[in-house]
Formats: structure tokens, C-alpha cells, sequence
């Protein structure tokens, strides 16, 4: 495995669990999640409904639905650059915040901060944006698309009304949107669903983010939209080299869009690696079997699809030891049933990992640091 | 009904490919009422002159974005709707063609057991307050099928049949996860061992790993059941995978329909090609620069002039947007059977179909590490 120090990070989050305490008892959402995002990357998150990939957001935005809550765990973010002072009177609160809590690599932990903070509040939305899967719960009914992005580069950027509108209409311009002008002073609910989906995403651009986490943003779309946003975001993204985390359940939107890949599952990250490496040599046996699953253009018709037995474990129940067993095809009593598998790295120049234990650790460990903290 | 029956479906049923269901200019307008009086100002033409012919024992998968009215066109059929005009014919093995559209109630009391339709939200097409047990044997009360001890082992063999545990009968659809929702509304629909089963998006709301199970129940059951099957759907590779014959639909109207192998490899309406070429590939080798369509679907309350597409195409020309082109056969030379498409141009363009991933990618024998 490489250094992590070679590459340059966007974000580092180590060993994070996030619980929900209810009245039925504690779901723990995240147990120990550990991945980085490059710098300038797409990289997305796969997983079925329950698996984390949303909470995973949430954590980094520091937007966790009650009664959700980090209880261990960090998310570094490493700042691109120190937002212009005296843009707003909220950059100027958070300035100085922020920079007491900058360590000397220029990263801040984002579990160290009050969601409620003048600093979380500067980092979100103008560092770190995010996108949702419905347009319309993410927008506000009573104000025009234009009024809301004008709304986010105020807090964020400039004190002057006239060139945030400028500024908003400019951005629905970039994202392909028919008569800017015009869209601006719509309401949400004269738009059809990929235009919204344009909208959001011109709010979530204009303050030109680091790093942008979509989730799910294309799921409630039809095909020729999904595919019109998803070509969207591939230009956006070269146009401006920002990170782009990308949260989806279709292999194929994964496959076409991403860098590298996160695999999850019941709140743990199963397997990490190039689109490559997952698509063309997936090692758990989950990513095995995901993508054995899905129906395929060209595959013999008449053949049944394998199935991944059983369904996903009720959130109340945790599945001790890799929670992957109680429907691994590969299970071995005895081991997988008792022990937490530990994160094996492969050799190479890449950093495809996985937490198997059909891969046991190497002998000599690549990264005793790294290791220490997994187990 | 008798368990015989069940387990011998194929005896005594009529051959295969012949029509089971005949759809003929199948419309379904929705005023929309506006002023004072609510008057009718206008109409959402949501099914606008729909042919369509399942055969039995086939699989006929409608495809479509939404709002282009794949959804209404089952309704109508099922006449949950009553369709605004158009007809609806049902073979029926023992009363023989019937005008579903316009059939007094006690013909409908013989024909809606032999029409049943699975709902896309497994969540919201079961009652909460019933046991899976009733759940299931609903139909089978009130078509007064069977009763007492004879019901409950029916129930408890339709349990079995869809994979789910006799016992499973007692309790309520809250306990089970959206997948075995989804067998619950496949048992009760095949309680009235139907000839015709129209699924609405029934694997759309579930996970990957459930939606291939689910689909394989379908097809387990087609094979067992003889079941003949409507299948709406959005997914075009869940359609590809499941379907023999395929018509895509667009504001309101059948584009194209044919056989599934030759209009997913050489489609015939621009629309088609389309919607093949924005399908995201499951192969990162195999990154296409998609050409995305412009511009949205339009409003079926007020759909453009002549080929509803022409505003879309990239092929339109000037008669496009004045002559509307009817359904009509395109010679096959293939000889893969009959292939359909409304479109000026559907000899002259050559259109690209649906890229196939190469082999050895994910999860294939290479990939198995």
C-alpha cells in the first residue's frame, strides 16, 4: 500500500460508528468505517438500502438525523484553501474558529465540531456541498430556485445581493439550464424533475465546494435524465477538479462515472478499490455477488440470476464477527462466524483492500500503523 | 379450483402463442378541470390510441419513462380505469373472447379472477392490518373459491410456492422485509390461478440482491403456472433479461414493438435507440460518451405536433412535425419475428442498439479471484 502521505487527500475517515438510539434499542448504523477520498476523484459508495451510505454522508456534513449520533471515530478534511475573510459575517465568525482548529497538515476533524457552529456551518455548503436523491424535499416551495442559490452565496461568499443573483443565474446557466433568467425567478414546482435536479446542483456548485457528495442523485430520474445529469457531473467535474462522492445502488452508474469504489455493507466497508479492480477482480464475496445479480444486456436470457441468499439482517439485530456470514456463499464455520475479519491490502500500485477472511493479512503487515487502528 | 391444477398447469390450457389479450386503440384521457364551474378545460391524453397483443404464455414487457402512460395502459386493461375508448379483448378458455372494456359485472365476475396485477410498492399494496394469511386468501373468499380447512392449506401451499413458510400466515406485513412483501402480493395474485398477471414495476422498489430473487420467482412461476405476463418497467435490463417481445411507449403511444433480442440489437425508432444508448453500462471499460436526448418528455396534456418525438430526434425532418406515422410493420429480414415501429424513417436509419458488456467482466469466471 502506498503511503497515505503520497497521495493527496480530500478527506480521511477513520474508524467511524454512528448509532440511532430508539425505543426497539441501539442501531448501529457505522461500525468502524475507514476510507479516503483523493483529491479531484470521483469516488463512489455502493451498497444496498441499510448499508450506510447515507449515514456515511450525513457524518461528513454533519447533517445526522436525530437521534443519530457519532460516538467514535474521525473525519479529517483537509482544507483546500481559507475562504476569502470578510466575505460574509459568518466567514469572519468561523475564520478564526476554523483556523484554531486546523492542525499543522491543514486538516480539520469534522466529529470536533458542533453541528450547530459557525465553523461546521462555513465548511457546509461552501467546502462540502451535498446533493439528495429528491429535488423537491431538498428545495424550498415558497422561494424561487434563483432567491435559494442567491440565498447560499450570501452566507458564503459576497455581502452584494445584485452579483449573488448574477451569480446564481450564471451557475443555472453552467448546469445546462434552457433560459437561466427565466428558471431563476421559477418556483421548484414549475420545473420537471431533472430540471430541479439541475437547480440542486447549481446550488450545491456555487460556492465552488471542494468536494461535493451526491446521494443518489439520480435514482428518482428517468434513464435520459439520469444519463443527462450523470454527463452533467462528468463535465462539471473535469471543468473544475473538484472530489465528487458519489452514493448509488446501480452498478452501472458506478461503472460509468466513478474512480474508485466503496463497497458497503451493514455499516462496515466490505471492499475498496479501483472501478477496475471491483468490476474486473472483485475479491468479497459480496461484491461477487452484487454484481452477479444484476441482469445484464447479452447474458443467455433463459438462465436464472444468482441470488445472494436471505435478505438484510433487521438494523436491530447486530451480526457478530464479518456481517456479511449469515449469506456468504463462500462461509466458513468456525472462522467468519467468530471473528471480525481484518482489513487486507493487495499488492500493487493501487489500494484495493478488503475485509475478507479468505484473504488473510500478509505475513509481514504493509502498514503496522494502519492495521493497528483496523483491528 | 383444485390443487391438480396447480401442479398440472400445462394440461387442458391452449397453445402457446396465441392471443391471450388484445388491446385495440386503447385511450384513457383525464379531464382537467379548471375555472369556476370546473369545467373540463382540457385533457391529459395520459393513453392515447394503444395496440398492443400478449400472447399466451409469453412475456410482453412494456417500457417507457414516466408519464408515458405504461402504467394507465395496465390499469385500463384491468379496468381499473374504465378506459375513455378503445377495446379490450381477453380470450378466455371457457367464454371465449370478451370485451373487458365494456363486459356487464357478471362477466367481470368471471374474467377478473384470470386478470390479476402485482403493484410496484410492497409497502402500500398490502393491508397493514391484515394478516398475510387473509392477505392472501382475500380473493379466494370473495370469489367464494374455497373455505375452512381448504383455504388454509391453499394459503399455506401459495406460501410455499413463492418461498415464504406456512407459518409466515399468522403474522402481519410489517414483519417482513420489502422483498418478502413482494411474495406476499405475487401469492395473492396467483390465488385465483390466473392466466394473466400484469406486474407493475414489481421488482423497482427493491434492493439488487431481492430483486434477482424476486425475479426468478417470476419466472419459476411462469413455468410452473403457465402464467402469461404484462411486465412494466422502467429497466431495461431487468426487461431484457425477463421479457420475449418488448413495446417501448412514449406520451401515450406505442413506439415500437418487437421481439426482445432483435429491438435491443437493431431498434427501429429513434426513441429506442435512445433509451438503449443512456442505459449506464455495468462495465467501467466500457465508458460511452452518451449523446444524451435534449430537452424533456412533453406534457401529454399537451403533446407537440405530428411524431410526438420529433422535438426530441435527432433524425426529424420536416414531415415530422406534421404527419403523426401510424404503428406499422418493418420488413425482417432476420426473420425474428414481427417487429412494429412508428416512425417515417424506421427503414432508412440505421440505429445502434444496446451496447453489450464483454464477458469476463464482474463476477464472470475471471473476476472470481
Amino acid at each position: 500500500m502506498a503511503e497515505e502521505s503520497d497521495q493527496d487527500l480530500i478527506v480521511s475517515v477513520r474508524d467511524l460508528e454512528v448509532q440511532f438510539p430508539t425505543t426497539l434499542g441501539v442501531v448501529q448504523a457505522l461500525n468502524g468505517v475507514s476510507f479516503d477520498i483523493p483529491r479531484g476523484k470521483v469516488v463512489g459508495i455502493v451498497g444496498e438500502s441499510g448499508s450506510g451510505k447515507s449515514v456515511t454522508a450525513r457524518s461528513i456534513m454533519q447533517i445526522l438525523e436525530r437521534p443519530g449520533r457519532i460516538t467514535k471515530g474521525e473525519i479529517k478534511f483537509h482544507r483546500e484553501k481559507a475562504q476569502q475573510a470578510g466575505a460574509s459575517q459568518l466567514m469572519e465568525e468561523a475564520g478564526a474558529e476554523l483556523s484554531k482548529l486546523t492542525d499543522e497538515s491543514g486538516a480539520v476533524d469534522i466529529t470536533k465540531l458542533d453541528p450547530r457552529s459557525s465553523a461546521m456551518r462555513a465548511i457546509r455548503g461552501a467546502e462540502i456541498a451535498m446533493i439528495f436523491q429528491e429535488p423537491m424535499t431538498s428545495l424550498n416551495p415558497v422561494y424561487t430556485v434563483g432567491n435559494q442559490i442567491q440565498e447560499a452565496i450570501l452566507l458564503h461568499q459576497t455581502p452584494d445581493k445584485k452579483v449573488a443573483w448574477d451569480q446564481a443565474v450564471d451557475m443555472l446557466r453552467q448546469v445546462g439550464m434552457p433560459n437561466p433568467e427565466r428558471i431563476a425567478k421559477s418556483y421548484p414546482h414549475e420545473l420537471s424533475g431533472g430540471m430541479r435536479q439541475r437547480a440542486m446542483i447549481a446550488m450545491a456548485l456555487s460556492c465552488h465546494p471542494a468536494l461535493l457528495i451526491a446521494d443518489e442523485p439520480t435514482t428518482a430520474l428517468d434513464v435520459t435524465t439520469e444519463a443527462q445529469i450523470l454527463s452533467l457531473m462528468r463535465r462539471l467535474q473535469s471543468d473544475i477538479g473538484m472530489s465528487i462522492m458519489f452514493i448509488t445502488h446501480s452498478m452501472g452508474v458506478v461503472a460509468q462515472l466513478c474512480d474508485e469504489v466503496i463497497v458497503m455493507y451493514l455499516g462496515q466497508v466490505v471492499e475498496y478499490g479501483t472501478v477496475d479492480e471491483i468490476f474486473y477482480n472483485p475479491k468479497h464475496p459480496y461484491t461477487q455477488a452484487l454484481l452477479r445479480a444484476i441482469p445484464r444486456i447479452g447474458a443467455d436470457e433463459h438462465q436464472p440470476l444468482e441470488v445472494i441468499k436471505g435478505s438484510i439482517p433487521d438494523p436491530y439485530v447486530r451480526v457478530p464477527a464479518c456481517p456479511f456470514h449469515p449469506r456468504c456463499p463462500e462461509f466458513m464455520a468456525g472462522t467468519c462466524d467468530t471473528v471480525y475479519p481484518v482489513e487486507t491490502t493487495f499488492a500493487g500500485p493501487t489500494k484495493h483492500s478488503v475485509r475478507c477472511h479468505l484473504y488473510p493479512q500478509q505475513e509481514e503487515p504493509v502498514d503496522p500503523e494502519r492495521s493497528k487502528v483496523e483491528v | 379450483m383444485t390443487e391438480s391444477d396447480v401442479q398440472q398447469p400445462s394440461s387442458g390450457t391452449a397453445p402457446a402463442g396465441e392471443p391471450l389479450l388484445e388491446v385495440r386503440g386503447l385511450k384513457k384521457h383525464f379531464p382537467i378541470k379548471g375555472g369556476m364551474l370546473r369545467r373540463t378545460i382540457g385533457e391529459v391524453k395520459s393513453v392515447d390510441g394503444v395496440d398492443l397483443t400478449v400472447n399466451r404464455g409469453e412475456t410482453l414487457a412494456v417500457v417507457g419513462e414516466s408519464g408515458c402512460g405504461k402504467s394507465t395502459t395496465g390499469r385500463s386493461i384491468m379496468r381499473l380505469e374504465q378506459p375513455t375508448a378503445g377495446e379490450v379483448i381477453f380470450h378466455d378458455r371457457e367464454l371465449g373472447p370478451v370485451n373487458v372494456e365494456s363486459a356487464d359485472r357478471k362477466t367481470m365476475e368471471k374474467i377478473r379472477p384470470k386478470m390479476q396485477i402485482i403493484f410496484q410498492d410492497p409497502f402500500a399494496s398490502l393491508d397493514s392490518r391484515m394478516t398475510v394469511g387473509r392477505v392472501i386468501a382475500e380473493p379466494l373468499v370473495i370469489n367464494k373459491v374455497l373455505k375452512g380447512q381448504a383455504l388454509r392449506d391453499r394459503v399455506a401451499e401459495l406460501l410455499q410456492l413463492v418461498g415464504l413458510r406456512p407459518e409466515h400466515a399468522s403474522r402481519y406485513p410489517h414483519a417482513f422485509s420489502g422483498g418478502q412483501r413482494q411474495r406476499i402480493g405475487i401469492a395473492r395474485a396467483i390465488a385465483l390461478d390466473p392466466d394473466l398477471i400484469i406486474a407493475d414495476e414489481p421488482v423497482s422498489a427493491l434492493d439488487v440482491s431481492v430483486q434477482a430473487q424476486v425475479i426468478n420467482l417470476l419466472e419459476e412461476l411462469q413455468d410452473r403456472l403457465n402464467l402469461t405476463y404484462m411486465f412494466i418497467s422502467h429497466d431495461l435490463s431487468v426487461v431484457e433479461h425477463i421479457s420475449d417481445r418488448v413495446a417501448v411507449m412514449y406520451v401515450g403511444k406505442v413506439v415500437e414493438v418487437g421481439n426482445t433480442r432483435d429491438l435491443y440489437r437493431r431498434p427501429r425508432h429513434p426513441y429506442t435507440e435512445a433509451l438503449l444508448s443512456a442505459l449506464p453500462q455495468p462495465d467501467p471499460r466500457n465508458r460511452i460518451e452518451i449523446v444524451p436526448l435534449k430537452g424533456e418528455v412533453p406534457s401529454p396534456a399537451n403533446p407537440p405536433s405530428g411524431c410526438y418525438f420529433h422535438t426530441r430526434c435527432p433524425y426529424a425532418q420536416e414531415i415530422c412535425s406534421v404527419e403523426a406515422p401510424p404503428l406499422r410493420e418493418i420488413p425482417n429480414a432476420d426473420g425474428t419475428g414481427k417487429h412494429e415501429a412508428a416512425c417515417h424513417f424506421a427503414e432508412e436509419l440505421e440505429l445502434k442498439g444496446a451496447l453489450v458488456p464483454s464477458a469476463e467482466v464482474a463476477g464472470g469466471k475471471d473476476g472470481m479471484g
